[in-house]
């Protein structure tokens, strides 16, 4: 295996241009070794993608060697899919079965943004998860592996299995809660013939093709607040707390979306934030076991949420620069230190920080000597202070816009994006969670669904995603939403029900 | 030079620093009087008394007292009074600061433990101590009283305890189960079994008995009191200490609601009403009395018996329409800044001495005598409460101004949605015709609140000398003869004045802003408790808020594939489901101070799961009864979507996992036309 010299053994992300791509990467990757587009063959078809938003669009994608899965009218699935609702809806018509299975293609389109070229399934079903892929849809050759990326934040939190079997194991297990028997069948007769057999076993809980994952840090894990911790923790209770069988299955697929990009975001805002501190420490010279609490502490509070404050003092869009900016450079920097390169004198070579990952206190061991290594070498404080000035340059891009735009509302033409952290306001970029982002988040603070939380547990689950929020604001939003009860004076024990 | 305010009078304000009680410091003010404790609460603590102070063998059940609540509900009030009368030795050191745990070695043999806070980490940070501790009184048979925030609940509910642990442990989470939702978990394979008894089955009100036994002994008896489920502001039963069997469950006995705008209410004292009469009682005696002077009055007024009654009513309203439930606690702090504002300890002297230059220039003949009366007006309760430290609020014709500190939070948040300015007198309409009519009548000389004075007792009481001088100087200013008042300065005034008197006769006959829709849920609430069937024409309104029907369809049909699921889609191409509205039920019961409905699909196979609920607050009833009366939807609508929208996903959600052929489906796509299976 080769050594690795990341911070956190986090691939470089890519922006993700539809919130479909999660689940259906967590599919294809539960299918490693025959997926179209993760084999690294130049196969036909390159990628899946579910519709072209227009003509263009559409001789684009053929002429780029993808395949769109929505069936039409002459395709043989679209048959199957007629004959299946006939049987299962008695329907003996076939212009009404027609008019029916035209409905639900429709209605299995995920909303795009107003200048998307293609469309994505909704992930309603293992089987619509394998309409699409991330070439398909990013249109890119190599895209960034959007599964493994999650399944290292999920182990970075000492998450239980994997976090494409927790997804499987929901969908396999779950009742006709959420989606009509009939509607589950006629989805099952979609899928494109190069995936059936995928999806039959995947159905079945057959296949479980995860690769390993490399990073686990005792240092982090469990014990520690950390985006990583809340998200091994939420995607563990929407898989496995009964949340599939209380609601909708479209909204349970939009709550794993949301976890899921929330996860992705405030899992790069940390990584940054501790890559640009540590970079710092390197050059300081107080009790590196502080330092390294005050770094991993720090990362609580990285985004304000107060909608008493002005806007230009909320505005977060300087935040996240700042940290993509710096964060990346400082990461590079310390990749170049542990690899000996870069221009650095070769006297300069520090641990890679994998090698500390086994001890509970192993960043501030690494950062102890770390420091004894550079001490004396004129030439990193130079580039210790040009990396924390550097701005989003270069792969700092796409860091950034992974960030912002996983968080920020990405309203379609069909309305408001309910799942946003991040809203624009002019210039500014503010906190401002869409409905459904806050009750998501309170509502997987509960066990399960018709538990309850205490605000306590939701402002902790903010502090690990990163939100330094008021108590006000957080207050007479779970009042609006109808989720608070109590009285007033109960401070952090005030009772939250979970949304369902 | 100005006098002073009793600056103790600060001690509970907002920000005040009166401290908690713990049980060995008693630090109650001789000013503050005692209030009530909830229902059952003091008759489980003299249960206690009466078992410790009384000879206990071995094999004597023990008593264990659990005051659940959350913070500021006299919860370490109760316990250290409950700790006085015990006859008993505190073991270990005593300390100025407030201590998790109090051991008491009775005379009578055994010990007596006292969870004071519950909140307080234990020293050695283990992270359920709340269940260690009640295991270690079940397995040390000891006493118990314990005073337990719902929080700690919620979080050492959710510990892990496996069977591999002691059964003692088990049953504590057992316990704590039982408190936290009123079933206990599953004790099966267990030494102890705990058995429910009498009335109080379920904890969800307020009050829960169990006992505990032992391989069929029994051991303990569990009274546990829920400090937190009646309103203050509601009347509360006498607490009956005559109790015969402390270690039998005690006669339930809840709060009464008295609806705002019933007769009795007007007779009737609530739980706070005695402690806000004597705060201000004791507030007045303590002030040197000046003429016109506008704290004083405030005093003076909530003395009354109707003003005081009115205030709380006022406060109930607020309450009813935030949702919320004021304690102790936040009703100490309402009532200080009723009587002096949002002050500080600083602020307070000087606040006086402006008062005293303001009272000057009010009683001299020269300009500022009106503007001063203003400024006066300004500082009474019924316009502190809603302006004082609110940035935003009106200006008023005046150029002196106290400058209160920005003052926010929720319990303020709260009283300002009950502001008699929104919506005044019940709905109607007719009492707020009959005052506006009224006070038309100062542009003709006339006094109209000075003559209401005389004639309505409940205003009369709260109406001071200041008011009656407010009163004549406007009317003399305002009269159109008065050739220095210009038009401007008229209506100026005329608006303050307005505002000024709504306030005071809504505050006066206790009527908050929409006290109809206060009303009718505090009758639903009645009806709730008692077991009566839900009101048809209010079933009807709350589902077709929450099932709309079409117009030519008498069912209602939901989106179930879309993001939210909404009724009456108009979306091009839609697939829906069908929730036969007309089989639908909706039953309510009052859980503490809040009604749940449920709505049950009338198709049941499978008992209650397939219930979904939601709390009937006052935005659903307001809209619901909007509804009623066919005047449309209210600004309520808004504020209650959100979980509207989750009670239709729940209902679909239990509809798509009814039987094959037990549901309607309906696709849509226009150009394509319409198929119902």
């Amino acid at each position: 295996m080769p050594r690795d010299f990341t911070l956190l053994g986090l691939n470089r992300p890519e922006y993700i241009p539809s919130r479909e791509l999660f689940m259906s990467e967590l599919a294809w990757s539960l299918t490693d070794s025959t997926s179209p587009s993760s084999s690294g063959k130049q196969t036909t078809p390159r990628g899946l993608a579910y519709a072209a938003t227009s003509q263009a669009a559409l001789r684009e994608s053929v002429a780029a060697g993808l395949e769109l899965t929505r069936p039409t009218r002459s395709d043989a699935r679209f048959s199957a899919m007629k004959e299946t609702l006939d049987r299962e809806l008695r329907i003996r018509d076939d212009n009404a079965a027609e008019l029916i299975a035209t409905v639900l293609l429709d209605e299995l389109a995920a909303p795009a943004s107003r200048g998307a070229k293609r469309t994505s399934a909704t992930p309603l079903t293992i089987e619509t998860a394998l309409l699409q892929d991330r070439r398909g849809v990013t249109g890119k050759k190599n895209p960034a592996n959007i599964a493994r990326i999650l399944e290292q934040l999920y182990a970075l939190g000492g998450g239980e299995g994997t976090v494409a079997t927790g997804w499987q194991a929901a969908l396999v297990n779950a009742g006709t809660s959420g989606l009509p028997r009939w509607g589950a069948l006629a989805f099952e007769t979609i899928v494109p013939s190069s995936s059936i057999d995928l999806a039959k076993k995947l159905a079945s809980g057959t296949l479980d093709a995860n690769g390993p994952v490399e990073r686990r840090p005792a240092w982090l894990g469990t014990s520690r607040p950390s985006p990583y911790r809340w998200f091994a923790r939420s995607w563990y209770r929407l898989c496995h707390g009964g949340w599939i069988e209380a609601m909708p299955r479209r909204r349970w697929t939009d709550w794993a979306s949301c976890v899921a990009r929330t996860a992705i975001a405030t899992g790069f805002l940390f990584e940054m934030h501790v890559a640009r501190r540590l970079a710092a420490a390197l050059l300081a010279s107080d009790d590196s076991a502080k330092a390294v609490e005050d770094i991993l502490g720090d990362g609580l509070a990285l985004l304000p949420w107060n909608d008493q404050l002005p806007l230009s003092t909320s505005d977060v869009g300087p935040v996240i620069n700042r940290l993509a900016g710096a964060g990346t450079a400082c990461l590079d920097l310390i990749e170049q230190l542990t690899k000996a390169e870069g221009g650095m004198s070769e006297a300069i070579k520090i641990d890679p920080i994998e090698e500390h990952d086994r001890a509970r206190n192993g960043l501030a061991g690494w950062l102890a000597n770390a420091r004894s290594q550079v001490a004396g070498e004129t030439d990193i404080a130079e580039a210790v202070t040009e990396a924390l000035s550097s701005g989003v340059v270069g792969g700092a891009r796409n860091t950034r816009e992974t960030i912002r735009y996983s968080l920020l509302d990405r309203g379609t033409d069909g309305g408001t994006d309910l799942y946003a952290l991040l809203r624009r306001s002019g210039k500014f970029t503010r906190v401002e969670p869409g409905q459904e982002w806050l009750v998501t988040v309170a509502s997987l603070c509960a066990d399960g669904p018709g538990g309850l939380a205490r605000l306590g547990d939701l402002r902790n689950s903010l502090a690990e995603l990163g939100i330094q929020a008021s108590t006000p604001t957080i207050i007479s939003l779970l009042e609006k939403y109808g989720m608070a009860r109590s009285s007033h004076d109960a401070d952090d024990a005030l009772e939250i029900q979970a949304g369902f | 030079m100005g006098i002073g305010y009793p600056p103790w009078i600060l001690e509970r304000g907002f920000g005040g620093m009166g401290a908690a009680v713990s049980p060995i410091s008693k630090n109650t003010q001789e000013m503050w009087p005692d209030g009530p404790s909830a229902p059952c609460a003091l008759e489980a603590c003299m249960a206690l008394v009466k078992v410790c102070n009384a000879f206990c063998g071995p094999n004597d059940p023990r008593c264990l007292v659990m005051l659940v609540g959350g913070a500021g509900n006299g919860k370490s009030k109760l316990a250290a009074d409950t700790v006085a009368q015990i006859d008993g030795t505190l073991q270990g050191e005593r300390s100025k600061f407030a201590k998790r745990k109090y051991c008491f070695q009775l005379k009578t043999g055994g010990d007596l433990k006292v969870i004071n806070d519950a909140t307080i980490p234990a020293e050695d940070r283990c992270t359920a101590p709340l269940l260690r501790d009640l295991a270690e009184a079940i397995s040390r048979q000891d006493h118990l009283l314990a005073c337990v925030n719902r929080g700690v609940l919620i979080s050492e509910a959710s510990t892990e305890v496996t069977d591999k642990d002691m059964d003692e442990l088990l049953l504590a989470k057992c316990l704590a189960n039982w408190l936290l939702t009123g079933e206990p978990t599953e004790l099966s394979g267990n030494e102890f079994q705990l058995e429910l008894a009498g009335d109080a089955r379920k904890g969800s009100g307020n009050y829960g008995f169990a006992k505990v036994r032992k391989a069929g002994s029994h051991i303990a008896s569990i009274h546990a009191v829920y400090m937190d489920q009646a309103s203050l502001l509601e009347a509360w039963p006498e607490g009956d200490e005559r109790m015969n069997e402390p270690l039998e469950p005690l006669e339930v006995r809840g709060s009464r609601l008295i609806p705002l705008l019933s007769s009795e209410r007007a007779t009737t004292s609530c739980a706070f009403e005695e402690c806000l009469r004597k705060v201000a009682h004791a507030f007045a005696a303590d002030a040197e009395v000046r003429a016109l002077d506008p704290v004083l009055s405030n005093a003076f007024s909530l003395q009354a018996e109707f003003p005081a009654r009115g205030w709380c009513s006022m406060m109930r309203g607020a309450e009813v329409i935030s949702g919320s439930q004021f304690t102790y606690r936040e009703l100490w702090a309402l009532a200080t800044h009723s009587l002096v504002g949002p002050s500080t300890p600083g602020v307070l002297d000087g606040m006086s001495a402006e008062i005293d230059t303001w009272i000057g220039a009010a009683d001299s003949d020269g300009d500022g005598s009106l503007e001063a009366l203003v400024a006066l007006g300004n500082m009474r309760t019924h316009m502190l409460l809603f302006d004082a430290g609110n940035p935003g609020v009106a200006s008023s014709p005046t150029r002196f101004r106290h400058s209160w500190p920005s003052t926010s939070n929720e319990a303020l948040r709260s009283v300002s949605l009950a502001d008699p300015l929104r919506q005044f007198g019940p709905s109607d309409g007719k009492k707020y015709l009959e005052l506006a009519d009224r006070l038309s009548r100062i542009e003709d000389k006339e006094l109209p609140i000075t003559s209401l004075a005389l004639e309505e007792v409940a205003v009369g009481q709260y109406f001071t000398e200041l008011d009656g001088r407010i009163e004549a100087k406007i009317a003399e200013a305002v009269n159109p003869e008065n050739d220095r008042s210009s038009l401007k300065v008229r209506n100026s005034l005329l608006d303050w004045y307005g505002r000024y008197m709504y306030r005071l006769v809504a505050f006066a006959r206790g009527w908050p802003a929409h006290c109809s829709v206060v009303h009718a849920w505090q009758d639903a609430w009645i009806d709730a408790r008692v077991g009566r069937p839900f009101r048809r024409e209010l079933e009807d309104a709350i589902l077709d808020i929450v099932a709309p029907v079409e117009r030519t369809n008498s069912e209602a049909y939901f989106t179930f594939l879309k993001p939210r699921v909404a009724g009456n889609s108009t979306d091009q191409s839609v697939a829906e489901i069908e929730i036969p509205r007309n089989r639908m039920r909706v039953s309510a019961e009052a859980f503490g101070d809040r009604i749940e409905i449920m709505i049950d699909p009338g198709d049941i196979r499978d008992g209650k799961n397939r219930q979904a609920s939601t709390p009937l607050d006052f935005h659903l009833l307001r809209e619901a009864q909007s509804r009623v009366r066919g005047q449309g939807f209210t600004d309520s609508l808004e504020l209650i979507e959100p979980r509207i929208e989750r009670l239709r996903a729940s209902l679909v959600a239990k509809g798509l996992a009814a039987q094959e052929g037990q549901h309607r489906f309906r696709f849509s796509k226009v150009g394509m036309g319409s198929v119902t299976r």
